[in-house]
């Protein structure tokens, strides 16, 4: 078999026990059947196109998955298992996206996997038609005689393969259909109602509603929205006030019972009234009213059709994975890119820092910490001291202090930043395109240096960074950056 | 196989780009958006300013050997701010860059004004969305769309020309530095925006639109001018800064001189009937002007730096390089005064052997301001009015937008000041 078919359809997914969330794990059974059907029908081998996901192989594994009655049992299910494989990886992607809309602070894309992520490859399923039920269908284990019997738990990548409607009109990709039955899935919804509002008071909910949102409000709720923002909003801009969103005072809360008056709401008290608003913003801490919609507008999730390359390409599922034109594959090329690497990270290390001073140095609130920043850092790296013990140690006000100042997350990126570009700028020196080049030259050997620099260096980096307590700094980007630290030491004794 | 690279990684969404607030990006925000009208405009203005000055901040850390100019923007022009929702006309070098500030999201959708891609003076190379978390005092720069990319997925899709147009997020790239690396090796030129994309611009229109009515509605503070005009009739406006200026200046105080302003502007625009027949009136040649002979009246820009010594900064700055570049001065005769200015018209030719066509009109003697209400008006080969532009008190110079044409074709160029009206034909 030539390899030209993506191991997505033989990796699977699957929650790690480890602190990385989850792991990718070949899936032995998955992988010898893919290379049977595909030497057993040539007409399939020719028809798949150099692209690594084929529609053709997908419609072919699905039918074969569905029609039990044209295949063995033992065929049918392992046609399953490779789409099962297939569908963790937008299941993964959805979760990812969804922990980075809620920002950075509340919790990560790990938290979420359990809920769906529950498939480790490791049994062969089929459905069978309900014969009193011909809606619903049943799941069966099949053992390796090719025996079935009824399981109870559901896995939701059989869920998915079940409801996936192959020839609908709507013209879901099977991808497309993972992604969006993962970001709907009830528990992962409750999830992100419960934690991921937390950081957003119920003022600041209030203020961020805008006027499609405000369709789905009762007419009486609308009018509340409206008279918070005139008196709420106003107030907190022209005070330019920074923190927290506090209760809105007696006054304000007067100002509003004016201005709904007006409007034709009637509110007996300011003290009604702000129950009111706190009913409001326990409303809008469900995840679903952040998601209506006013008008039909563009199909997000449809952009790009990974099967028939129908629609432009997403950038945040996942990258093309078609990129000749500047695959930089020789292996003298590799070393030197290796070489160059170590230089780069170097330099991204020692601009992120200065960077970062000067930054501190020019900040009207913290320009104090300019010079503490150094040494709290050596206390994170060098002594693994966790933002309490800083605090205590250097005389920060309090931990927050530290980690606005320290932000090592930050640092991080912002040496990515550079060593990145560092890169970029000897590979256009080397391959003579220094002078203006064009995006499609640009875009793909920016993209593909990233997943290099990523995979070599700030995977890891990021990884440990967001493991918790029990972190060890021991990767590369570490390493670099005791050094760099250890040079600054000498410098400053 | 040799060992081949990974192709792509998405450390970046467990790794957003966060940029932290300043109290003194609150202080700026809140003073330009006490210049718009209304509560919802001013919230809305306010964020946009918190996403600008953080942006700022956060650019000139990382890029501090590129020109960032947020001076021109449309934040600061309290009229454009005010109808128009996202940041314009961030210049970074030859770049420019419009921004959008949000909320949230959670809702996979980003809001922009159809003002940014459709209209020359509004659009952009690269489009930014960021997230302003006002609460927490920090932003999160969520995606970077690249003008060609945006006109590929216009291809694809239906797209209704409305006041906004809602893009899907995805359809951003989330990866920040990807702003910088283009910036730096990327030319504009290979960005280009197509004259396909842009609406053409048609004053009639207006005709459709009941001015009394209009400024009735625009006098209660909440309405918008997007509740009265469609698109077509609102793209008009805006590309009128004059139009723009004054509606805006009618939203803040209504008076009875303003409105005399905003008819007489509102009459400039509409469409003219032509009084001369193209082909029985004399005509100029640009085609002579490249064989260097020229029309009477008519002289190069050369000859008159030579003998008046002009302060003529400007050429440098608007004019290309090859530009063949002809001034002539017109005697504005009025009741009251009479007024020298300078019509300047310059061209270069295309590789495609269009002429590019340059024209703006000077004070006479190069320096000093325009008189207020100058009118000057882009006719096509039937008449048709293409383009108007109008001096305001302060302007130094006016000019239209550059327009092509092909060998062989016709236009117009009249010039209105109060009872004064010119009209020159030119074939190209």
């Amino acid at each position: 078999m030539t390899m030209i078919v993506s191991s997505k359809y033989w990796k699977i997914c699957k929650i790690s026990l480890t602190n990385q969330g989850y792991q990718i794990k070949e899936v032995c059974n998955a992988k010898k059947f893919l290379q049977k059907i595909i030497s057993d029908s040539p007409e399939l081998d020719s028809k798949l196109s150099p692209l690594p996901i084929s529609q053709d192989l997908v419609n072919c594994l699905f039918d074969s998955f569905k029609n039990t009655n044209f295949n063995s049992i033992q065929e049918s299910a392992l046609a399953g298992l490779c789409l099962r494989c297939y569908v963790s990886y937008p299941i993964l992607n959805a979760c990812k996206k969804l922990a980075s809309q809620f920002g950075n602070h509340q919790f990560t894309y790990r938290e979420l996997l359990p809920y769906v992520l529950d498939d480790d490859g490791e049994n062969l399923i089929i459905l069978e038609n309900d014969s009193q039920n011909t809606d619903s269908s049943k799941h069966f284990k099949v053992d390796k005689k090719g025996i079935s019997k009824t399981i109870v738990y559901q896995h939701f990548t059989i869920n998915i393969l079940e409801t996936f409607d192959q020839k609908s009109s709507r013209h879901l990709s099977l991808y497309n259909w993972a992604y969006r039955l993962t970001q709907q899935h009830q528990e992962l919804k409750q999830y992100l109602s419960e934690y991921g509002f937390q950081v957003h008071s119920d003022w600041s909910l209030i203020n961020q509603v805008n006027e499609i949102h405000l369709d789905s409000l009762t007419e009486r709720e609308q009018n509340l929205v409206r008279a918070f923002h005139a008196i709420y909003r106003r107030d907190r801009r022209t005070q330019a006030r920074r923190s927290k969103c506090l209760p809105p005072s007696e006054d304000q809360l007067h100002e509003m019972m004016d201005f709904l008056h007006v409007h034709k709401v009637k509110i007996p008290s300011t003290q009604v009234l702000l129950k009111d608003l706190q009913n409001l913003a326990q409303q809008l801490q469900q995840y679903d009213f952040w998601r209506r919609r006013g008008t039909p507008v563009a199909e997000p999730l449809e952009l790009k059709d990974e099967e028939t390359g129908q629609y432009i390409l997403r950038n945040d599922l996942h990258s093309p994975e078609v990129n000749t034109a500047t695959r930089l594959e020789t292996e003298e090329f590799l070393d030197d890119l290796q070489h160059q690497l170590t230089v780069a990270l170097g330099h991204g290390i020692q601009k992120s820092l200065q960077e970062r001073v000067s930054e501190l140095e020019s900040s009207r609130g913290y320009k104090d910490y300019a010079c503490k920043f150094l040494p709290a850092l050596k206390l994170y790296y060098f002594h693994d001291m966790t933002g309490k013990q800083i605090a205590e140690q250097l005389g920060f006000k309090n931990q927050s202090h530290v980690s606005r100042v320290l932000q090592p997350l930050a640092v991080l990126s912002r040496a990515r930043l550079h060593t990145v570009h560092k890169l970029l700028q000897w590979v256009l020196e080397v391959t003579h395109h220094l002078d203006s080049i064009e995006p499609s030259y640009l875009d793909p050997l920016t993209q593909q240096l990233e997943a290099f620099v990523d995979q070599e260096i700030f995977q890891a980096a990021e990884s440990e960074m967001q493991s918790g307590k029990s972190r060890t700094m021991t990767s590369p980007y570490a390493q670099q950056l005791r050094n760099t630290l250890g040079h600054c030491q000498e410098k400053d004794s | 196989m040799i060992p081949s690279l990974p192709i792509s990684s998405d450390l970046r969404r467990s790794m957003l780009e966060s940029i932290w607030l300043e109290p003194e990006h609150y202080d700026q925000a809140r003073q330009i958006s006490e210049a718009v009208i209304n509560e919802h405009n001013q919230w809305r203005t306010y964020l946009n300013g918190l996403a600008l000055f953080g942006f700022e901040q956060w650019f000139r850390s990382i890029a501090s050997d590129l020109t960032l100019d947020i001076r021109q923007c449309s934040l600061f022009q309290p009229a454009y701010a005010n109808v128009i929702s996202a940041i314009t006309s961030i210049h970074i070098g030859d770049f420019r860059l419009c921004l959008v500030a949000t909320d949230n999201i959670l809702n996979d959708e980003v809001i922009f004004p159809q003002a940014v891609f459709e209209l020359s003076d509004f659009s952009a190379h690269f489009y930014g969305v960021i997230e302003v978390r006002e609460e927490q005092e920090h932003l999160i720069f969520r995606g970077l769309l690249r003008r060609d990319k945006f006109n590929d997925y216009r291809k694809l899709s239906q797209f209704q020309s409305n006041w906004s147009c809602s893009l899907p997020l995805s359809l951003f790239d989330p990866e920040p530095n990807h702003l910088l690396f283009n910036l730096q090796h990327l030319s504009p030129s290979t960005i280009a925006i197509p004259e396909t994309a842009l609406l053409p611009l048609d004053t009639e229109v207006l005709e459709e639109i009941n001015l009394d009515q209009l400024l009735a509605h625009l006098q209660t503070p909440n309405h918008q001018i997007s509740q009265h005009l469609n698109w077509k009739q609102g793209a008009v406006v805006l590309s009128c800064s004059t139009l723009n200026k004054l509606l805006y200046q009618w939203q803040k105080t209504p008076n009875a001189e303003l409105q005399q302003q905003i008819y007489q502007t509102w009459q400039n625009i509409l469409p003219t009937q032509l009084e001369v027949p193209p082909n029985s009136s004399p005509q100029i040649s640009l085609m002579q002007w490249l064989g260097d002979l020229v029309n009477l009246g008519w002289q190069s820009l050369d000859t008159l730096v030579e003998g008046k010594h002009l302060n003529l900064a400007y050429r440098s700055k608007t004019l290309h390089k090859a530009d063949i570049c002809q001034t002539k001065v017109l005697h504005l005769s009025s009741q009251t005064n009479i007024l020298d200015v300078m019509l300047l018209l310059a061209f270069h030719v295309e590789e495609d052997k269009r002429r590019n066509i340059r024209l703006q009109i000077h004070p006479s003697q190069g320096s000093g301001h325009l008189p207020d209400q100058i009118v000057v008006k882009l006719l096509g080969t039937s008449g048709q009015m293409l383009q108007t532009i109008v001096s305001g008190a302060e302007d130094d110079f006016i000019q239209l937008k550059r327009f092509k044409c092909r060998s062989g074709q016709q236009f117009a160029i009249q010039v209105e000041f109060a009872d004064y009206k010119s009209q020159e034909w030119f074939v190209v």
